[in-house]
C-alpha cells in the first residue's frame, strides 16, 4: 500500500503541464498523467477507480467536460475537476450541469492552492469510501450475529 | 408523506410568484426577496430539499448565500438560477457555493422542473443514506446485546455439568464420557502446567522404590 495520500489522473494536451503537475504534487498524491481524454479512458480502465481526476478543458479530439461526464457515468464516486485558461461562460455552466465538477480552477495555477484542494478532494473521495465500507461491513456483521443467533436457537 | 420544501431566493416580486404557481402543487415552496431574509429561513427551517437563488440581487448576492447554505443547511441541495452571467460569478458559484445546476433565465418550466426533481432525488438518497447509517449501527447494538445475553445463558447452562464420581470424567451433551483435562481444554480457555501433588508424589515414590 502507498502511504500517499491519494490516486490522483491529470490530463492536459501539453506536455510541460503533465510533467509540472507531476513534480509539484508527487511528493503528496500518487499521480497519473494522461495526454488526451482518449489516453485517460484507457488508464483508468487498465489501472482502475481513481479518488480524483483533473482535466485541461480545451485539448484536441475529447474536451475535458466531455472526458469528466463520461467518467462521471463509469465511477460517480471519482471527484472531478477543470483546470483552465479560460473562462468561457457556456464552458463553465457545462462544467456544473454536465460534468458535476467539484472545483474549476484557472491557469496558471497557484501552487499552495492547488495544493490544499487536491487535498480536500481526496479526503471527500476518502470519506466517501469509508462510509460506503462501513455500511458494508455493518451489514455483514448484522448478518453474521443473525445467523450465530439462529443458530443458537435451533 | 410530505412534500419536499424548496427555499427560492429572488429579489423580483414577479420571479417569486413566477415560480411558486409553478411548482406549488408538487413542493412547499418558501419564499425570500433578498439573502439576508434567506439566510434567517435557513436558519430556521431545518429540513430543506433544495435551495434555488438569483444571482444579483442587492445585498448579499446568490453565490455568498449559496456559500453561507452550504454550512447552514448542508443537507439541502443549491440550484443558481441567473439573467446575467459573469465568468467570476459563475466559478464562485462552482468553488464556493458547489451548486448542482446552473440555470440560465428565462428559465424554461421544463428544463427547470427536471433539474429540481434530480436535486430533490440526489437530496433524498442522501438522507436516506445517513438514516440508513444510523438504523445500521442502532440494530447492530442491539444484536450485540441480543448474542451476548443468549452466550450468558449457554454458559450457565454448561456449568452444570455431569461428572463420574469414581473415575471423575464428564459427559457431554452427546452422552460421551471426557477425561477432566481434555474436557476443560476443549470447552474453556484454561491452560495447563502439569505437576504432581505432595499426596501423588509419595504414592509414586512408594510404588517405584524396590
Amino acid at each position: 500500500m502507498s502511504t500517499k495520500k491519494g490516486r490522483v489522473l491529470y490530463v492536459d494536451d501539453e506536455e510541460i503541464n503533465l510533467v509540472n503537475f507531476r513534480e509539484t504534487l508527487c511528493d503528496e498524491f500518487e499521480i497519473f498523467t494522461a495526454g488526451s481524454g482518449k489516453e485517460a479512458l484507457a488508464l483508468l480502465a487498465r489501472e482502475g477507480e481513481m479518488a480524483l481526476v483533473v482535466s485541461d478543458q480545451r485539448m484536441p479530439g475529447m474536451s475535458g467536460i466531455e472526458l469528466l461526464t463520461e467518467i462521471r457515468a463509469m465511477c460517480p464516486d471519482t471527484i472531478r475537476m477543470i483546470i483552465s485558461a479560460y473562462t468561457e461562460i457556456h464552458e463553465l455552466i457545462e462544467a456544473i450541469n454536465k460534468a458535476e465538477v467539484y472545483r474549476y480552477f484557472v491557469k496558471p495555477w497557484k501552487e499552495d492552492q492547488l495544493r490544499l484542494t487536491i487535498g480536500n478532494a481526496v479526503g471527500t473521495y476518502a470519506l466517501g469510501q469509508e462510509i460506503k465500507q462501513f455500511v458494508e461491513q455493518g451489514r455483514k456483521q448484522m448478518a453474521e450475529r443473525m445467523r450465530s443467533f439462529e443458530g443458537e436457537k435451533g | 408523506m410530505n412534500r419536499p420544501r424548496l427555499l427560492f431566493i429572488d429579489d423580483e416580486e414577479i420571479n417569486r410568484s413566477n415560480f411558486q404557481q409553478t411548482f406549488a402543487d408538487e413542493y412547499e415552496i418558501l419564499l425570500a426577496g433578498s439573502g439576508e431574509e434567506a439566510l434567517e429561513i435557513m436558519t430556521r427551517e431545518s429540513n430543506l430539499a433544495l435551495i434555488l437563488s438569483d444571482q444579483r440581487m442587492p445585498g448579499i448576492s446568490g453565490a455568498e448565500v449559496l456559500a453561507l447554505a452550504r454550512k447552514i443547511a448542508p443537507q439541502a441541495e443549491r440550484i443558481m438560477i441567473t439573467g446575467y452571467s459573469e465568468p467570476d460569478d459563475i466559478m464562485a458559484a462552482i468553488n464556493q457555493g458547489q451548486v448542482y445546476r446552473y440555470i440560465l433565465k428565462p428559465w424554461i418550466s421544463g428544463e427547470l422542473r427536471i433539474a429540481i426533481i434530480h436535486a430533490v432525488e440526489r437530496h433524498q438518497l442522501k438522507q436516506e443514506n445517513h438514516a440508513l447509517l444510523l438504523a445500521l449501527e442502532k440494530k447492530n447494538t442491539e444484536l450485540e446485546e441480543l448474542v451476548r445475553a443468549r452466550t450468558m445463558e449457554l454458559k450457565n447452562l454448561q456449568s452444570l455439568l455431569p461428572i463420574c464420581s469414581y473415575c471423575r470424567k464428564i459427559r457431554d451433551d452427546k452422552n460421551a464420557w471426557h477425561g477432566l483435562e481434555e474436557y476443560l481444554l476443549r470447552h474453556t480457555d484454561i491452560l495447563f502446567t502439569h505437576g504432581i501433588c505432595p499426596h501423588c508424589y509419595e504414592k509414586v515414590m512408594a510404588e517405584n522404590t524396590p
